[in-house]
């Protein structure tokens, strides 16, 4: 990759971050008194070109999933490599393949449960895998999806389905972030691996299922080792914590797993995960050569529509500002 | 055999779609109403309805009041509860018993 190709790219990417909502922004939103004021904040901003034709405010997930859309498609256009985007869209690709897979077992139609953002043509690709034409897939989608039918045929178990999409998703993920050779997207998901695994054995653990299911649902390729994880099971929590505290996502997992000590809830571990990966893509403002800042800037906007989704959610459903105030992320700019 | 649907507001009723109930989530009142109507058509037999999109459209409610099939149960919404639904319980149960014994 050579980081020369990004100098016009990262350029149009600083323009666009100023176009972020702001702290501000989004603190008016939290005081607004109901769903209406948010929306007519949110039409003072960028989302104001994708809120055409909505009128109603519960439609609000049209309006963020089309302005997703338009950032993933924007960004294919801007990245001189593809798979720099390719990254972060590769989990609809999973998403999409999982729908696939169970409309196909369930003989019913989920269209409105596919997400319109992919690396392939997903129209086609699911053509030629309902046709059984195999051999123009991607070779790890191809691999993932003869496992997994093999082993639905197998164990007749729709939890697999889940379990086995998402280890060939991270294992796809991981290959490609080390194919790119950028060190921050390495560590993007190597730390996210880390995290998820944590977050599977608590829950797991709080389940009370044995080792062997730990062992099935784990990832491999963090810095933490399965095996290391599988024995932690039944460990009390403050061993948990003490016993990873050497690295660099230790001081995160520390604060969340106490939490979740106290309020047995995983939401605040999750909410620290986010913060962290953001903190991770926050130097890539000042790169100027490569493919960082397009990268950091699709997780920004990512977060602001999660910020989003929580700000309507609560308001929907009338909570009090504080609440929404507590399950906010943290923001790029 | 007969299904069962709930119907109300997305974040209220979504959760009981992991019981395999077919979920109809609703705005309007309109909306309300059709959808209502639409199910009672069609071989459901319970129809669970937040107290909520209820006290929308009362008049739809007791004509399925006055019917065997479907029964039409109110339950709270995640916005807690308007009494709705247990007051239509406890004049049931006066009208089999005679006084209300609950």
């Amino acid at each position: 990759m050579d980081r020369m190709d990004y100098i016009q790219a990262v350029t149009r990417t600083r323009v666009l971050e100023t176009r972020l909502l702001s702290r501000a922004v989004i603190e008016r939103m939290v005081d607004a008194k109901d769903t209406e004021e948010v929306f007519k904040i949110l039409g003072e901003t960028e989302y104001a070109n994708v809120m055409r034709g909505v009128t109603r405010v519960e439609d609000y997930e049209n309006i963020l999933s089309s302005e997703l859309k338009r950032v993933y498609e924007l960004m294919y256009e801007m990245s001189k490599d593809k798979v720099v985007v390719d990254l972060l869209v590769l989990k609809y690709d999973y998403h999409n393949l999982k729908v696939m897979f169970k409309e196909k077992v369930l003989g019913t139609d989920l269209s409105d449960m596919y997400v319109p953002i992919s690396t392939t043509d997903f129209q086609r690709l699911k053509t030629d895998y309902l046709t059984g034409n195999l051999k123009y897939l991607e070779p790890r989608i191809r691999e993932a999806l003869e496992e997994v039918e093999r082993d639905y045929n197998e164990n007749k178990d729709p939890q697999r389905i889940d379990i086995l999409f998402d280890r060939y998703y991270f294992n796809h993920l991981y290959e490609l972030a080390k194919e790119t050779d950028i060190p921050l997207f390495i560590k993007y998901v190597k730390d996210s691996i880390d995290f998820t695994n944590i977050r599977t054995l608590i829950r797991v653990k709080k389940q009370k299922k044995d080792m062997k299911f730990l062992e099935e649902v784990l990832l491999p390729n963090g810095n933490i080792g399965i095996d290391e994880l599988v024995l932690s099971l039944n460990e009390p929590i403050e061993v948990i914590i003490s016993k990873y505290r050497s690295y660099d996502i230790s001081p995160e997992v520390k604060k969340g797993l106490e939490i979740y000590q106290n309020t047995s809830r995983l939401s605040e571990f999750e909410r620290l995960m986010d913060d962290y990966l953001m903190e991770l893509n926050k130097p890539s403002k000042y790169v100027n050569f490569g493919p960082e800042p397009i990268f950091s800037y699709i997780i920004a906007k990512e977060t602001e529509v999660k910020i989003l989704r929580i700000i309507m959610v609560s308001k929907v459903n009338k909570l009090s500002p504080e609440d929404i105030r507590e399950r906010l992320r943290d923001l790029y700019v | 055999m007969y299904k069962v649907a709930v119907v109300g507001d997305k974040d209220s009723i979504l959760g009981f779609k992991a019981l395999g109930i077919d979920v109809y989530p609703v705005i309007e009142k309109d909306e309300a109403r059709r959808v209502v109507d639409t199910l009672a058509r069609n071989k459901y037999g319970i129809i669970f309805i937040t107290e909520q999109t209820a006290s929308l459209i009362p008049d739809t409610i007791e004509r399925y009041n006055n019917q065997m099939i479907p029964a039409v149960i109110l339950i709270p919404s995640n916005q807690g509860t308007l009494n709705i639904g247990m007051d239509m319980i406890n004049k049931n149960v006066e009208k089999a018993v005679g006084t209300n014994i609950l």
